[in-house]
Formats: C-alpha cells, sequence, structure tokens
C-alpha cells in the first residue's frame, strides 16, 4: 500500500507539474518566437526530404535595400539562403542599419523536437549577439550547436553577400 | 592490449563507469573555465551536485519503502548520466529539468519495474517523461567535439569491459546504413553528416554509456545484436510518426521494451544452505531455491551482495552458475585470495541471515545444440564452474556427448567437484584430465598430468583436436594464452568460445 501511495504521489505531482508548466508556457516554441520581432510565417521543417527540396533556395524578394553607407553594406533588410542544420533549417534574416548589422532575426530553425529546441533556444542569443560584436561571420561555433552554427553563418553569409554594396 | 585488460580486470563494470563519467565532468568543467564550452564551470559543477542530491534522496525513499537493498554506485551513475545529458543550469527558471528528470529517474527503477526487473533505462525513460510531460529536453550537451575524444576512449573501455562490442558495432551499423540510404534519396553530404554524427552527436555516449547498461539489454549476443539494429534504426534523427520526432532516449525506451520482452525476468533473493570447502581458498556457496529455475547451463547472472563500506569494486559482481538447472540448489563457485576485496569478504561472512540478490540472466557460453557436436572444456582454477553446470546438466538428463575436460589448477587440493566429474566419466562417458601447474607440490602418487594445458597435452589427448569446439573458462591471462595454443595449433577462431569472466579478486 505504501509503495502504491509513494508511486501514485510522484506520478500524480509530475503529472500536474506538467500541465501547470505548460498552461504558463504553452509552448517553448511559441515562447522562443516571442522574443524575435519576425512576423514572417516559418516553415515547420519535416524531415530531410523536406530539407533538401528547399535548401540553398534564396529568397531574394524579401530583400528590401535603402540606403547606402561607407562600411561596404547596404542599409536594408537582407535574407540569407536556407542552410541544411542536419535536424532541421536556418534561414536568418539581417537588418542593416547606418551600414552596420544592427539586429538578426531567425526565420526558420530547428523546431520539430524538444531536442532541438533546446539546443537552438540557448545558441541563437549567443549567434546574434556574436554577429552583431563581430560585424561579419567570424563567429564563434557554438559548443552543442555546431551544425546550427555552422547553418546559421553559412546563411548570415548569403545574407552579408546580398547587403553588399 | 594486455595492459588495458589487466586493468580493466582489476576494476567493476560499475567503478568504471563511475569513474569515466566523473572524468567527463571534470573536463567539462575545465574546458568551461577555458572557454571551450560554453557553460560557466559552476553550473556544471551545480547541476551535477543538484542533480545527484535529488537522486539519491528519491532512490533513499523509494528503496526504503520498496524495501530493496539499494546500489548506491547505480544512483552516481544515473546522476552523472543527466549531469551529461541534460544543459547545465543557467538559472534558477531551468531547475525544472534535471529536478524532476532525477526523481523520475530514481523513481522509475522502481515504479516501472515487473518482478523487480526494471523495464527502462532509468534515464532515458526519466528524460522521456519530462519531454513528453513540460517539454523538459536533454540537450545531450556531452555530444560535442571538444568532449568526443573523452566519450571515444572510456566508451571504448566500458565496452571491452562488458564485451558489448557485438552491441555496439551493430547499433552503429545500423545507423550508418540508414542515414546514408537516407542522405542517397533526400540529396546531402553523407561524408559530412557521419562525420557530424560520430563527432558531434549524442551517438557515441549513447553507444557507450547508456546502450549498454546490462540491466536493459537482451542475455545473448544475437538478441543484442538484435536490439541494436532496433534502436540504431529508431535514432535516426528522420523517424516520426506524426509529431512525435525519434530522439535518443527515445529510441533507447522503445528498445528496452523488446530488450524486456526476450530477457529472462529473474530478480532471486537468496539465502545460504550450507558451504562447502575445496582445499584452503575454494567455496561452494548452496543456495535454497523454492522452485527450479529455467536456464541455459553455462550462464551466468549478476549477484549483488549489500555490505557496509564496500571498496572501489563494489557490491556486485557477475558470477557464473554452477548448478544444472535439474538441481533444486543453486550452486556458484567463489575462489578467495589474500588480501581480497570488500565483496569477497563479505562473501566469505555469509550466513543464512544476509540474502543475497540475484538478476540479470545472460551469457551465450553454453553447450552447442547439436548434441554430436565435439568439444573440449578447458578450465583453469574456480573457471571450472560452468563446465560443472553443464556436465551436471548432462549427468541429470543422462545424455552422452563427445566431450573431453582439461581441468588445470596450482595446487591438487584446490581441485573442485571432482566427484561430479567422476559420475560423469562412469555414467556418460565424459573424460576429464587434471593437471597440477604447480611442479614443486606434485603430491606423492598423483596421476594426473603436470604443467599448464599445452598443445603437447592436447594432441596427446584428443586424436580429432581439430574437428572440435574448444570451451575457454578462467582468468582472462590463462583464456589468452589457451587461445594463443589453439591458434598455433591450427584451431581456427570460430571453434572457440571464451566465458565472460571479468576478474578475481
Amino acid at each position: 500500500m505504501k509503495r502504491f501511495i509513494l508511486s501514485s504521489i510522484v506520478l500524480i505531482s509530475f503529472i500536474i507539474f506538467s500541465i501547470y508548466y505548460r498552461g504558463r508556457n504553452p509552448s517553448t516554441i511559441s515562447a522562443d518566437q516571442s522574443s524575435n520581432t519576425n512576423t514572417e510565417p516559418t516553415p515547420s521543417p519535416t524531415d530531410n526530404q523536406s530539407t533538401a527540396n528547399i535548401s540553398n533556395t534564396p529568397l531574394t524578394s524579401k530583400n528590401t535595400p535603402v540606403i547606402t553607407s561607407k562600411s561596404g553594406y547596404k542599409n536594408g533588410t537582407f535574407t540569407g539562403d536556407v542552410a541544411d542544420a542536419f535536424y532541421g533549417n536556418i534561414q536568418v534574416q539581417i537588418m542593416i542599419t547606418n551600414g552596420k548589422i544592427s539586429d538578426v532575426q531567425f526565420l526558420q530553425y530547428p523546431n520539430d523536437r524538444p531536442h532541438s529546441i533546446s539546443i537552438n533556444q540557448y545558441a541563437m542569443p549567443i549567434l546574434k549577439s556574436e554577429t552583431i560584436q563581430a560585424q561579419n561571420i567570424n563567429v564563434d561555433i557554438v559548443s552543442g550547436a555546431t551544425d546550427s552554427s555552422q547553418a546559421f553563418i553559412q546563411s548570415l553569409q548569403s545574407a552579408l553577400n546580398k547587403a553588399k554594396i | 592490449m594486455n595492459f588495458i585488460d589487466n586493468f580493466l580486470n582489476s576494476i567493476t563494470m560499475y567503478r568504471l563507469i563511475l569513474y569515466y563519467l566523473i572524468g567527463l565532468i571534470l573536463i567539462a568543467f575545465a574546458f568551461s573555465i577555458f572557454g571551450i564550452l560554453p557553460f560557466n564551470p559552476l553550473s556544471i559543477i551545480l547541476s551535477t551536485l543538484l542533480i545527484t542530491a535529488i537522486c539519491w534522496i528519491t532512490n533513499k525513499i523509494f528503496s526504503r519503502i520498496f524495501n530493496a537493498p539499494a546500489n548506491i554506485e547505480s544512483v552516481y551513475i544515473s546522476a552523472l548520466i543527466l549531469a551529461l545529458i541534460i544543459s547545465p543550469i543557467s538559472s534558477y527558471q531551468n531547475i525544472w529539468l534535471p529536478l524532476w528528470a532525477g526523481i523520475l529517474a530514481m523513481a522509475s527503477k522502481y515504479i516501472f519495474a515487473i518482478n523487480k526487473k526494471h523495464v527502462f533505462n532509468p534515464v532515458a525513460l526519466a528524460v522521456v517523461l519530462t519531454s513528453f510531460g513540460f517539454n523538459g529536453s536533454a540537450s545531450w550537451w556531452i555530444g560535442t567535439y571538444a568532449m568526443m575524444p573523452f566519450v571515444l576512449m572510456g566508451g571504448l573501455l566500458v565496452v571491452r569491459k562488458i564485451r558489448r562490442e557485438d552491441l555496439v558495432f551493430s547499433f552503429f551499423i545500423m545507423v550508418f546504413v540508414t542515414i546514408t540510404i537516407i542522405i542517397l534519396f533526400s540529396g546531402g553530404n553523407i561524408i559530412n553528416t557521419i562525420w557530424n554524427l560520430l563527432f558531434n552527436s549524442s551517438l557515441l555516449f549513447l553507444a557507450f554509456v547508456m546502450l549498454t547498461e546490462p540491466l536493459t539489454t537482451p542475455p545473448t549476443k544475437n538478441l543484442q545484436m538484435i536490439y541494436g539494429v532496433l534502436v540504431g534504426f529508431l535514432f535516426i534523427p528522420q523517424l516520426h510518426l506524426s509529431g512525435i520526432y525519434s530522439t535518443p532516449e527515445l529510441a533507447l525506451c522503445i528498445g528496452n521494451i523488446f530488450s524486456y520482452i526476450v530477457s529472462p525476468k529473474y530478480k532471486l533473493l537468496l539465502r545460504l544452505k550450507e558451504k562447502i570447502q575445496y582445499g584452503s581458498d575454494v567455496i561452494d556457496y548452496n543456495f535454497s531455491l523454492d522452485k527450479k529455475l529455467a536456464y541455459t547451463p553455462g550462464q551466468y547472472m549478476e549477484w549483488t551482495l549489500p555490505h557496509h563500506n564496500p571498496d572501489s569494486r563494489g557490491n556486485r559482481r557477475y558470477l557464473t552458475i554452477a548448478s544444472s538447472p535439474t538441481e533444486n540448489m543453486l550452486h556458484l563457485g567463489i575462489k578467495f585470495y589474500p588480501n581480497g576485496s570488500s565483496f569477497k569478504k563479505a562473501f566469505a561472512n555469509l550466513d543464512q541471515n544476509s540474502p543475497i540478490m540475484g538478476g540479470q540472466l545472460a551469457g551465450d557460453f553454453t553447450l552447442p545444440k547439436n548434441p554430436q557436436k565435439k568439444c573440449v572444456f578447458i578450465a583453469g582454477g574456480i573457471g571450472i564452474t560452468p563446465f560443472r553446470s553443464m556436465i551436471k546438466y548432462l549427468i541429470d538428463v543422462k545424455e552422452p556427448r563427445p566431450i573431453v575436460l582439461f581441468y588445470s589448477n596450482k595446487l591438487e587440493r584446490e581441485i573442485a567437484y571432482s566427484e561430479i566429474f567422476e559420475t560423469a566419466r562412469r555414467n556418460i562417458g565424459i573424460k576429464t584430465f587434471y593437471t597440477l601447474t604447480d611442479t614443486n607440490t606434485i603430491p606423492q602418487g598423483w596421476h594426473g598430468k603436470v604443467g599448464r594445458v599445452d598443445a603437447k597435452m592436447i594432441q596427446a589427448e584428443v586424436p580429432d583436436y581439430l574437428e572440435r569446439i574448444y570451451y575457454l573458462s578462467g582468468p582472462h591471462s590463462m583464456v589468452t594464452g589457451y587461445e594463443k595454443t589453439l591458434h598455433e595449433m591450427g584451431i581456427k577462431d570460430n571453434q572457440i568460445k571464451k566465458d565472460y569472466f571479468p576478474g578475481f579478486v
């Protein structure tokens, strides 16, 4: 009887906690997206098949160059190519203000499994701040998120290529 | 290689894994100090301590309520694995995942156990539950380039120690073949993908540390390979069922169900009936059985003997069952050495009041299926136990087989179970040749052989030696020595079977 009570306490507490936690954080994906100002629809890659089909497809129509400056980059918003991060795709959009990278947004990132979400949750802010600091693609690979970092650099490179004067 | 094997023989599997995991934590801590890993070094230590404390407390409560002797090493091992796959806590908001994972890992050993045998790898199940429960997912942060050389080196030692090469190999092959096929169809860089899988993913840590967990692996090599293939297939990241994507932990838990179905379900709690001493340092322990056990003669079990202050070799050992399934008693033959381990000392003091726990029946060191197959058994010292089991079985079922036994000991008084072998000679025609290796102490009137079993001795007694299957059982150095001798005699690898015998002390 004691065994049953103890087991039930643990399992029921866990279920109640999970429901409560999910209620407060509807999903980690949306919680993460809420930090982005990006309003682009985020295609959700399902598997490598779809990854292969859409990877390396430049979405140039979203680029909106406005003013040029001395830094070598045109002001405006530039979208990078979709890059394969093994567990899904990464695609970034950069904003150039006064010729400098002022913001980096993730249009796509692997978000179909909790494993990927947790990796990217901690990797994306690091990559973003490193890029704004470095003002180029020389960002460090984030340990534990090498695939994401490499795909990020690839997508960032193509976005910067488009931003070049 | 001998140096490595000698080292592995001097340490138990659980201690080896424990030191391996502690080593990984310390390396990750150092790498974080130097910025090689992106974590705060203190958060690695804090996470590890927190998870260990949670696991320890939870296990203490459950073992008390469930009245089950706890193996403290396995608690620490589970805690350290969790610390290596759950990202170190970066703020108090991240505390829920390690907290619940620790509680669930320990609780699952008791709650999700059938007949006292847990079904799932506790760590894998814990992170599957947290993932489904509140999206709290393991990041497998240990799977990075920086940590990979250490994961690989320690992992290879673990696999060699517990002889799970076939299981791990079949897992790798399945993962690589399936990934290659997927990439071939979907496009992509195969080399890059495999490189990433090998050195920058959860693959190696999962294979070396979690896939090989003895309690959740099937008992025989063939079944272990099927298990490896199954988990390997499920491991593929592209695999998903509707919205549920495969994760390493989920793959392992599904594999565990297969393993449970095909594994014997025994968990024995035995009490000593009597001891029979052979010479000064070999004792045959006889335990009462409520009912006869179904197992194949020659198989082994893992035995846990709770005792105070266990030494570095811990409180568990693999010991071959010396009795036959036809007997009403279970026999374990133990050899004692001067300055032996705390486990052996506890065994020496074993009485009717202190129970011993047995589980994980396993082993392929069994009689050939074809009764016509000619065999030579070669035993060194207490390595005789599986042969005692097989021969007693053949006597009881009255099945003569073309078997010759060479039984080597240092001294005459160390010879055990000679009455069984004498009965076998009389009743079913199995010949036993005794040999003593200490040539200075050969007793007067000794009719057996002298010196170690060598090519000359085998050729003289077994004219058809080239056609036979050889079974070797004894200390590791002896088994490898005999293996070399047999190769020199022209015996092929597939004619030699060796017992799992991971050290004596």
